[in-house]
């Protein structure tokens, strides 16, 4: 009988995350079709007390437990030697976007909840529950792909050598700070833009940096398991000098880049002390620095 | 003046090695074996030994200096 998972008998865990992964996939698959048919519902009769709460909040519980076997997922198929393809970045990047979704989801419902009390309008929130059900439904399509090419071996890479340093994991620790930056980024300016007249509400702007930490977690984890890999000595050395010699590039063009970014930044909020750029720059120079630095890492890398 | 080597020719006459194998076998990543024979790194000079060590050659016989037009 022909074997369901081809993978190395050592690749238990590979298999175990592989398999439980599969049925979260297509259990959320199932989910999104349930959280449109509840969102339509929700827009179509807006009273609150008849919401689909229950069913809406297993689904975002299906989600985060998604995400973490995800995540070990990924981890294992790294260390077995998983080739960087569009299909992996495309996955791991909606991955990453649609985990940042949850917060932001739940976010928009609470909005919503409190918005159709209080008889006012949420089209933006909306806008952004169907942007993330699309994000999830692309994440759970490319996952579902990408599982059934690591079960049949497709997707790891065909050589014995086991290499030094992982690259894959390298690439996408790039793309991941790219798009980790970029969402920060975008999420300073419209905190920046919507906070002009409240700065003095210190609540809200912890909030703001609540979330900013939320952004940053996913290229946070990624360059913490990469430190743990280094002190289990599970990985011979950090980066070799190409890397370093990149590293070393790109952390002057982020700082030189800092200093206009941050300037231009000072520039708009300087005639209003009481702006909520004194509590942002922080977010700002985190974001671009973190923008700018994956960027170039990844064009210096791409480039050979 | 640029860094030129013989990495390329070396792999294949040592029967078709990958740019993976040398890489694994010297402690770098593909990529910079990559770049090294595009001419885009200049290696250091203990990778630079290690390259040649493991081909068994002297370090002039894999890297040289060129001029701009890739002579010699």
């Amino acid at each position: 009988m022909r074997k369901l998972i081809n993978l190395p008998e050592p690749d238990n865990r590979l298999k175990t995350s592989l398999i439980t992964t599969l049925v979260l996939l297509i259990l959320s698959s199932m989910w999104i079709f349930y959280d449109l048919y509840a969102y339509l519902g929700m827009r179509a009769n807006p009273v609150p007390e008849e919401f689909p709460d229950n069913g809406l909040g297993i689904g975002i519980i299906i989600r985060l437990v998604l995400y973490a076997s995800f995540a070990f997922m990924m981890f294992y198929a790294f260390k077995s030697g998983l080739k960087t393809s569009t299909l992996t970045v495309i996955c791991v990047l909606t991955g990453v976007v649609s985990g940042i979704a949850v917060v932001l989801d739940w976010a928009a419902l609470v909005d919503i909840y409190h918005d159709y009390r209080g008889a006012g309008g949420c089209s933006m929130e909306w806008t952004w529950l169907f942007i993330s059900l699309a994000f999830q439904l692309i994440f759970c399509i490319t996952g579902l792909m990408l599982v059934f090419n690591l079960m049949k071996g497709k997707a790891i890479a065909a050589t014995s050598v086991k290499p030094v340093i992982n690259e894959a994991f390298y690439e996408i620790t790039q793309y991941v700070g790219i798009l980790c930056g970029l969402a920060g980024l975008t999420f300073t300016v419209f905190a920046d833009i919507s906070l002009h007249e409240w700065a003095s509400r210190n609540w809200l702007i912890n909030l703001i940096l609540f979330y900013c930490l939320v952004i940053i977690l996913p290229w946070l984890l990624m360059v913490i398991s990469w430190l743990l890999k280094f002190a289990r000595r599970v990985e011979l050395s950090m980066y070799d000098e190409k890397q370093k010699h990149d590293l070393e590039l790109s952390g002057l063009t982020a700082w030189l880049v800092s200093i206009p970014v941050m300037a231009v930044v000072f520039l708009f909020d300087y005639p209003e002390p009481g702006s909520a750029t004194g509590f942002l720059w922080l977010p700002y120079y985190l974001f671009s620095t973190l923008f700018i630095f994956s960027l170039s890492l990844l064009l210096r890398f791409r480039k050979g | 003046m640029e860094l030129g080597n013989n990495i390329r020719r070396l792999r294949f006459d040592n029967r078709e090695m990958s740019q993976e194998e040398l890489a694994a076998a010297v402690g770098v990543t593909r990529q910079t074996i990559h770049a090294i024979e595009k001419g885009k790194f200049i290696p250091s000079t203990l990778l630079a030994f290690k390259i040649a060590g493991f081909f068994g050659k002297n370090v002039e016989e894999v890297f040289h200096i060129t001029d701009n037009h890739g002579k010699k």
